[in-house]
């Protein structure tokens, strides 16, 4: 069984009057991957420090590799939102510096931050100030510095086990939002676990295992992707081609019909439909498409929305 | 801990020198240093080089404005910098100590004010004892220097302090030339306002503890207890005043540690 890394019970955190995170409880264990979504302001990023350490909660339990936060700091490699590093040094200065800060030998990093460097394709631009690497660069480098292993002043040294991610890939091309996704999926195949907050959602669930969405610092919902399906039941989409016409005169098809000939279909009739299409002799191409998860994000989000209406009006 | 100390230092040194303007700032200091070492005799109607307590008179009154702005433009950033781009956030999650990091910030960056002085005053030195070597003269010069990365140190913990309280590098700069203007001018002006305005009023025991109070002044007293301030004017009743030279420097260091101990404080109350 997977060892749990991040164990969090009931979490509740209070600015002043302002309750940033309240009865907030989920797990992560090794090899997962855990996207945090929510509007701004919904309490990813006090969630994230709290993790870490940086910030203490009023009450409810935060663990890490068993610990009470803070203390296994030397497992977890962090990249902050917006970092942007040291302009004036190189990228190797920057791994450099932050690999002696983890109590890395200067031999022993200096063999860690080639071998960082290459991995995340940054050994051509090593040498060169961070004030010229463009963003994605930025981005790579700040991985590469959550991947440094810590020795805390013993012979041995750890491999981080937990990386906590906060909006990794704002700024970065599509192309470098993949890579940078292939590189994290590589990670989690190695057992490393992953939280990854980030607001670009599309195509984040095919790298997913588990999915939480917080707003106004209470969690909305949380589970696998398919447990998220499960719950909202979005339609599906159907867009079967070669049926010129004929959907709009099938009485079953007829009433799921949308613009485009593309058809919403109810999660659960689903297959009806697709043998129903299926059985027509002019079609010659059939594509069924589960709710993206910017639909569900938009679903439950809207769920709160709606919810927190009702509450209003029955309160006044 | 010394080890993250000497991490963080060092990457302040190497991060320090790849500014230009630190080291424009360094040839522009020692330009002027020169230029007042040589031909500091014009404004009297002299030529060539003054005697040496009026040259290092001339020094103190160069220091006291460009050394103070000098590491105050080196460490206002340092804290507030590092939050802005990031990367203070990262360094707490690192096995570091927040006293490791200030300290480190701060010899990092006092190492830098140190060269810059040691060139600046240096240059003025070699100037200054081309054709007439003595000990007493590398003597007053080695202390002026040491002197001078004392006041500098102090400006330099006053930069981190401000750095550490506020969220927004415009603020640390605003703030950071509202302490250099009335340290290096406004206090004196005030001081002598009431100096002269109610004569009488301020005993020497009272003016004594009042120039505690500046850095610039202590710096001012230490100069001038060293040198022979005979011919000096109203600076020369300073340095007879009845005050020990290690006193002067005690003062200085309090002044640092009193600075470092408060940016501790706010470092550990701050929200990053």
């Amino acid at each position: 069984m997977a060892d749990v890394l991040i164990h969090v019970n009931e979490l509740d955190k209070k600015f002043g009057s302002l309750a940033a995170l309240q009865q907030v409880s989920f797990e992560l264990s090794e090899g997962q991957m855990l996207a945090l979504l929510g509007h701004n302001g919904a309490g990813k990023t006090t969630l994230m420090k709290t993790i870490l350490g940086l910030e203490t909660a009023d009450s409810g339990i935060v663990e890490v590799f068993g610990l009470p936060a803070g203390r296994a700091n030397y497992r977890i490699g962090y990249v902050p939102e917006n970092v942007s590093f040291y302009p004036a040094l190189t990228g190797y200065e920057t791994l450099q510096y932050f690999a002696r800060l983890n109590g890395l030998s200067r031999s022993v990093a200096k063999d860690t931050v080639n071998r960082l460097l290459t991995r995340v394709h940054l050994a051509d631009a090593a040498r060169r100030p961070v004030k010229h690497y463009s963003k994605g660069m930025k981005q790579r480098l700040g991985l590469a510095q959550a991947l440094l292993p810590s020795s805390l002043g013993k012979p041995e040294v750890y491999d981080p086990k937990l990386l906590i991610l906060d909006e990794p890939t704002v700024g970065l091309d599509p192309v470098a939002t993949l890579e940078f996704f292939d590189m994290l999926a590589e990670l989690k195949q190695q057992g490393c676990g992953i939280v990854i907050c980030t607001h670009v959602l599309p195509g984040l669930e095919q790298y997913l295992d588990r999915a939480l969405i917080l707003n106004q610092g209470r969690v909305v919902v949380q589970g696998s992707i398919a447990e998220l399906h499960e719950q909202a039941r979005l339609p599906v989409k159907v867009i079967p081609k070669g049926l010129n016409g004929s959907l709009s005169q099938d009485p079953v098809l007829q009433p799921y019909l949308q613009q485009n000939g593309l058809l919403s279909v109810p999660a659960e009739k689903a297959l009806d439909i697709a043998s129903r299409l299926l059985s027509k002799d002019t079609l010659n191409d059939l594509q069924i498409t589960a709710p993206s998860l910017p639909e569900l994000y938009q679903y439950f989000m809207q769920q709160t929305v709606s919810a927190k209406k009702v509450e209003a009006i029955y309160v006044h | 801990m010394y080890t993250k100390v000497w991490i963080v230092a060092a990457k302040e040194w190497r991060d320090g020198w790849r500014n230009r303007w630190v080291i424009g700032a360094t040839l522009i200091f020692a330009v002027m240093a020169l230029g007042i070492t040589w031909f500091g005799g014009v404004v009297n109607g002299q030529s060539g080089v003054l005697p040496l307590a009026a040259t290092i008179a001339s020094l103190s009154s160069l220091t006291v404005l460009v050394v103070p702005l000098i590491a105050l433009l080196l460490g206002y950033d340092a804290f507030v910098g590092e939050q802005e781009q990031g990367t203070l956030l990262l360094l707490l999650t690192y096995p570091l100590k927040k006293i490791d990091l200030i300290l480190g910030k701060f010899l990092g960056q006092l190492a830098i004010l140190f060269v810059a002085t040691l060139i600046g005053f240096g240059s003025a030195a070699v100037a200054f004892s081309w054709n007439n070597v003595s000990w007493s003269v590398i003597q007053t010069f080695l202390v002026f220097i040491i002197s001078a990365t004392l006041l500098g140190a102090v400006f330099l913990t006053l930069a981190h302090g401000l750095s550490l309280w506020v969220s927004e590098k415009a603020q640390a700069a605003g703030l950071a030339l509202l302490v250099w203007f009335s340290l290096t001018l406004l206090y004196d002006l005030a001081l002598l306002a009431l100096l002269v305005g109610r004569e009488g009023w301020l005993n020497e025991s009272m003016l004594t503890g009042l120039l505690m109070f500046n850095p610039t002044d202590l710096f001012r007293l230490i100069n001038l207890v060293s040198i022979d301030a005979q011919g000096m004017g109203v600076l020369a009743s300073l340095g007879k005043m009845n005050i020990s030279l290690p006193a002067l420097y005690a003062c200085l260091m309090v002044w640092i540690v009193a600075s470092l101990a408060l940016s501790l404080l706010r470092f550990h109350r701050k929200k990053v």
